[in-house]
């Protein structure tokens, strides 16, 4: 796909992906800042391991499942991200009504989830991966995002009291 | 057969799944540099990675330089070693060889062709 040392290929494909890789991450961190560094992370560490791309699946769930590793990765050293943790605990985006206005509907769903049901609903909702992918993203078996998915739902309708409207 | 049946229940979505959807959707984010910014890091560090073997063998000949003419010598002086290669080589053209001047040379060669084959080699 892309020769080795073919750094303008390259480039044309971080253009091409970018936005969804950073939009990807955001949501999961809900910080910019730290949401390009890690992007920048992934393209970089996609360019040492391009080689072993096969061309299984698409490229975007390819770069997604770094992006995801790369995120856990970032959790688990970084003190900044802890400090993100931290504001966003102190802040407490249910229950400080004051805050309740500024924050937009998404923030406040993705606020009730578990780092995992977050992640799996980004994937699913946001870049539009199937199941299937979203198992290969996440390394979890397709019936666990499924049911990742369907208590995320649950939770939201719970926590938002929103009727249940379902087709047919 | 039964992989189409799990994706059409897949796509089966209900009302929630398009307000979710709608939810999560975001306006996709302008490069303003950022593309350029990863290819100059990939370009500099491909320049790194070139430039680290001959730097290394350079800076590790240049350390190792006086040590190991040093040792040459001890070896050409010493009596046993002197003895035994007397019997093959006459020891003034071997201590001429291993002179100073021939073992920097011999070190330049050495890391021209290391450049040299890198250069080839992209």
């Amino acid at each position: 796909m892309v020769a080795q040392n073919d750094t303008r290929a390259y480039g044309e494909l971080i253009r091409r992906h970018q936005s969804q890789i950073r939009n990807f991450l955001r949501k999961l961190t809900r910080d910019e800042a730290l949401a390009d560094d890690l992007s920048q992370d992934v393209f970089m560490h996609a360019w040492k391991k391009i080689q072993t791309y096969t061309g299984q699946g698409s490229f975007i769930g390819w770069l997604l499942k770094i992006a995801y590793t790369s995120f856990l990765q970032s959790k688990r050293k970084s003190d900044r991200y802890a400090e993100v943790l931290t504001k966003v605990a102190r802040e407490d985006i249910r229950h400080h009504t004051a805050k309740e206005g500024e924050l937009n509907d998404l923030e406040k769903f993705l606020a009730v989830l578990s780092e995992q049901e977050r992640a799996v609903m980004i994937l699913s909702y946001a870049c539009g991966q199937s199941h299937r992918e979203i198992g290969d993203t996440t390394g979890l078996p397709v019936g666990t995002v499924k049911s990742i998915i369907h208590r995320a739902k649950d939770r939201i309708r719970d926590e938002f009291d929103i009727q249940h409207h379902q087709h047919g | 057969m039964t992989s189409n049946i799990i994706n059409m229940a897949e796509h089966m979505r209900d009302r929630d799944d398009e307000m979710l959807s709608q939810l999560f959707a975001s306006e996709p984010i302008a490069d303003d540099g950022f593309s350029d910014a990863i290819v100059k890091r990939i370009r500099r560090r491909l320049w790194v990675e070139r430039l680290a073997l001959p730097t290394a063998v350079v800076v590790g000949a240049a350390l190792a330089f006086r040590p190991l003419t040093e040792l040459v010598r001890v070896f050409v002086e010493f009596e046993p070693a002197r003895r035994l290669v007397q019997a093959e080589l006459p020891i003034a053209s071997l201590s001429g060889i291993l002179s100073g001047p021939n073992l920097l040379i011999g070190g330049l060669l050495l890391v021209a062709g290391i450049v040299a084959y890198e250069l080839v080699e992209d």
